[in-house]
């Protein structure tokens, strides 16, 4: 077996909780770390070169973040001291006192730069995590460039599309040592889904994309629709020559097993739903709050349910529905900052979760709720339907009616309960371990 | 030694388009076997191309700036000499002082009216119809791609051709075909005596040092791979390198880039406003659309470039592109439409023929990374025959 080199860049510097891509990152990194194969690990300078990083770093990172999780600030923001129309109402106050002379300076633009600041003050004192905790910095062993052997294999699964160099960097190795590239690909997403995202992202994940199809020697799409996407994008372009692309399906044995300690926020810890996932366009929240008001006009009872997840782009009007609609308001709840011992027990507990996305290059949560054995209620378009079509329970992205039928189906403890023993008895969970070995069988091949 | 005179509905003085080419080489090659030959255009004054001592300008305003002159305004010269005009009376004069023995038209459209004067003087010579297309069927195809007519409207105009089309395969005593399909429809209109002189080529000379400018512009921006397509704005140019390549550039390595060249190139602009954002930024490295460049630089481009594409699906007559690039001796990417009429040099090395899509960009893309093979003498005399001298041979044989 070739020397496989995992690249870390990903927790280059970082704070707060993982994301989707650093659970990754992370899940291969400790799969290739707990092996008996020849396994360095790296992370790109951002110029022309990689250092190496010591595997015992990450895992002291992640003491350290899980420290921070238990900040204080968290708490003082939970408990009420600083609400949100609190500090919109000293904001209002503060402005109408300023002298006329002072209003009158104050332009569009640089009104548009106080709106920022305040709305990052006001980030930081809700607890967001990127502003509460401090970054953590990836130490590498020393600043000398990493040195490639002949043969070697980078293996990266790091969302690098931001880097412009990075891929020229490997070009460049590849050249003098022969590396041999295998690049995870999430999703093409911001390609044939770009109403998604905010204007800019296409032309430059494009741009990434057709270099890797160029580069790499092998492309590991995360699912069986990624894939898809990724064979039609190389038609797109007119790319004759591809790399081996193999699918590889991603870990979802869990890490922790849920404490006992009911979270704070949860009024009812008999009955409750949860949906884990940044909030943001394609994550389709809007589904779930029309199927909580299609309940309402139905007179249907559904429990509370947690949206777990910080806010993204393109959703501040449907965070504003569902935080100020008084028909709605009192079951769908946001919250924030959740650990991952209240994230375990969230997931243990509640009757059925919900993942109503439109598109996926995957789907965790989904994989992650069947593992604690909780029933799913989960949209039936991209890779989600590959997960687990026989313990999913599919529904239509654009169907909130079909979602209220589900929804009200698992609301009885009775339906959810027999539910969990179907997926008890029959859902074996995909372990890193199987995805490690998936990897190396591919890489093997030539 | 005949004394000829060639008319054509457009100026020769700066030949740019393919007819313009024709002309000025039938010229040529008239001159070239001893003959005393005058040119004189008789055009529309908006042509922007410049005038020779005996061209003759018809007044645009005659015309009430017809909005379809621009596809139809060499139907519009059709009887630009059968009133008394300035026109008549200067091209009286050139008979007279001229006397040629031989009056060939060129493009047919001039034949009618220009016969007319000449039975009018008493002149006995020889008449020519140099034809380029069978130009009714070819604007017919114009006026249903690029105006809004109903059919009764374009019959109309496509009728009028027609009628002049066949009156002068009847009429004159001899007449030169592109080719042999042109050649069929021009006996099947009443020609008697047809000639086949297809479309040829001469090569601008190469400016060395401004060839080693765009070698060394490329080389700094790490591209020594040039794919060359050359064209008009000739609707069919685009339709052709649409269908088989459009926004699929992919295929080409980073070291490579397909040089637009000529009219052709604000027709791909227009095109690639309609491609998806994620390929524009891969399609605006990949090809550069280069515009219209000096005879100068074509020549240099053509003597650099690793490979023509001759990428055409629709439209008739024989391509001057092709000519080109046969004699060019650069590896060729093309069609089998584009190489008719000159299809006995399919047998040339570094030819591939593709009329797909994928087999196209495939050719493309093998034939960049094979060695190109070298022609032996044979070929090479072969090759030849692309050129004026040898394409028209038969024509100024035939007045010899």
């Amino acid at each position: 077996m070739k020397r496989v080199v995992i690249d870390l860049t990903e927790f280059n510097s970082w704070s707060g909780h993982l994301t989707g891509v650093q659970r990754v990152s992370y899940g291969l990194a400790s799969s290739f770390a707990d092996s008996d194969t020849d396994v360095r690990f790296v992370t790109y300078d951002g110029g022309s070169a990689f250092l190496e990083v010591d595997y015992a770093e990450i895992i002291a990172l992640f003491k350290k973040q899980e420290e921070q999780q238990q900040s204080s600030v968290r708490q003082a923001v939970q408990e009420g001291r600083l609400s949100k129309s609190e500090i919109k109402k000293a904001a209002k106050a503060v402005y109408h006192r300023l002298p006329n002379f002072v209003k009158d300076k104050i332009t569009p633009e640089r009104k548009d730069r106080i709106i920022r600041k305040a709305k990052a003050a006001y980030s930081r004192l809700q607890g967001s995590p990127r502003a509460v905790f401090a970054p953590s910095i990836l130490k590498t062993k020393s600043s000398t460039p990493f040195e490639f052997n002949k043969d070697d294999v980078l293996v990266s699964s790091c969302r690098v599309w931001d880097h412009p160099k990075y891929i020229k960097t490997l070009k460049a190795i590849k050249s003098q040592t022969q590396l041999k590239l295998a690049l995870v690909i999430y999703d093409l997403i911001p390609i044939y889904q770009q109403h998604t995202f905010g204007p800019g992202l296409t032309e430059r994940y494009s741009r990434y994309l057709f270099d890797t199809l160029n580069v790499a020697d092998y492309l590991l799409p995360i699912s069986a629709s990624s894939k898809k996407d990724l064979l039609r994008y190389a038609q797109d372009l007119g790319i004759i020559n591809l790399p081996t692309i193999e699918v590889i399906r991603l870990g979802d044995d869990i890490a922790n097993t849920a404490s006992n300690k009911v979270p704070e926020f949860v009024k009812n810890p008999d009955s409750f739903a949860v949906t884990v996932g940044t909030i943001e366009a394609r994550k389709n929240h809007a589904e779930i709050y029309y199927a909580y008001k299609l309940a309402v006009e139905k007179n249907i009872s559904l429990p509370e349910l947690y949206i777990v997840g910080k806010p993204g782009w393109l959703t501040g009007d449907i965070i504003y529905a569902i935080e100020n609609d008084n028909d709605v308001n009192q079951k769908l709840k946001i919250v924030h900052n959740v650990t991952d011992d209240e994230l375990a027990w969230l997931y243990s507990n509640a009757l059925f979760t919900v993942y109503p996305s439109q598109y996926e290059g995957w789907g965790l949560p989904i994989a992650e709720s069947l593992a604690y054995n909780t029933p799913c209620i989960a949209s039936f378009t991209s890779s989600m339907a590959e997960i687990a079509p026989d313990y999913v329970d599919h529904v239509s992205p654009f169907d909130p009616a079909q979602m209220l039928e589900r929804m009200g189906h698992f609301t009885s403890k009775e339906n959810s309960k027999q539910k969990r023993a179907v997926i008890s008895k029959g859902y074996k969970p995909y372990t890193w371990l199987n995805t490690r070995e998936a990897v190396i069988n591919i890489l093997k091949k030539s | 030694m005949n004394r000829i005179l060639v008319l054509s509905t457009y100026s020769i003085k700066n030949p740019t388009g393919g007819g313009q080419k024709r002309v000025a080489a039938i010229v040529q090659q008239y001159r070239a076997a001893g003959n005393n030959v005058e040119h004189a255009a008789i055009y529309l004054d908006t042509a922007n191309t410049g005038a020779d001592q005996n061209d003759m300008a018809v007044p645009w305003t005659k015309y009430n700036k017809n909005p379809l002159a621009y596809v139809i305004g060499d139907l519009l010269l059709s009887d630009s000499l059968d009133e008394e005009s300035d026109v008549r009376t200067k091209f009286i004069a050139l008979i007279k002082d001229f006397k040629p023995t031989v009056v060939q038209i060129e493009q047919t459209f001039l034949y009618k009216t220009v016969k007319n004067v000449l039975d009018d003087l008493g002149w006995s010579g020889v008449m020519v119809n140099s034809t380029h297309n069978i130009e009714s069927l070819l604007k017919k195809d114009i006026l249903e791609s690029s105006t809004n007519l109903d059919d009764a409207e374009i019959n109309t105009y496509v009728s009028a051709i027609d009628d002049i089309e066949k009156f002068a395969a009847r009429d004159a005593d001899f007449t030169i075909a592109c080719t042999e399909s042109d050649s069929k429809e021009l006996k099947r209109f009443g020609a008697k005596d047809v000639v086949v002189a297809p479309n040829g080529i001469s090569l601008g000379k190469v400016n060395k040092e401004d060839a080693a400018k765009v070698k060394d512009t490329y080389k700094k921006k790490g591209v020594d791979k040039l794919i060359l397509y050359v064209g008009s704005a000739h609707p069919p140019n685009l339709t052709g390198y649409a269908e088989l390549i459009g926004g699929k550039v992919g295929f080409m390595g980073e070291n490579t880039r397909l040089l637009a060249v000529g009219g052709v190139s604000s027709l791909i602009f227009d095109y690639t406003q309609t491609l998806p954002n994620y390929i524009r930024p891969i399609f605006n490295e990949r090809v550069e659309l280069l515009g219209m460049v000096s005879e100068q630089r074509l020549a240099s481009l053509l003597y650099l470039a690793d490979q023509i594409i001759l990428p055409i699906t629709e439209g008739g007559g024989s391509n001057l592109k092709t000519a080109e690039a046969i004699l060019s001796d650069t590896s060729i990417v093309a069609t089998t439409k584009s190489f008719r009429s000159y299809e006995s040099y399919l047998s040339l090395p570094n030819i591939i023929i593709a009329d797909n899509g994928e087999d196209f960009r495939k050719a493309m893309a093998d034939s960049l990374s094979q060695p190109k093979k070298a022609r032996t003498d044979k070929q090479k005399q072969l090759a030849s025959g692309v050129e004026w001298s040898n394409t028209l041979k038969k024509m100024v044989e035939r007045l010899a």
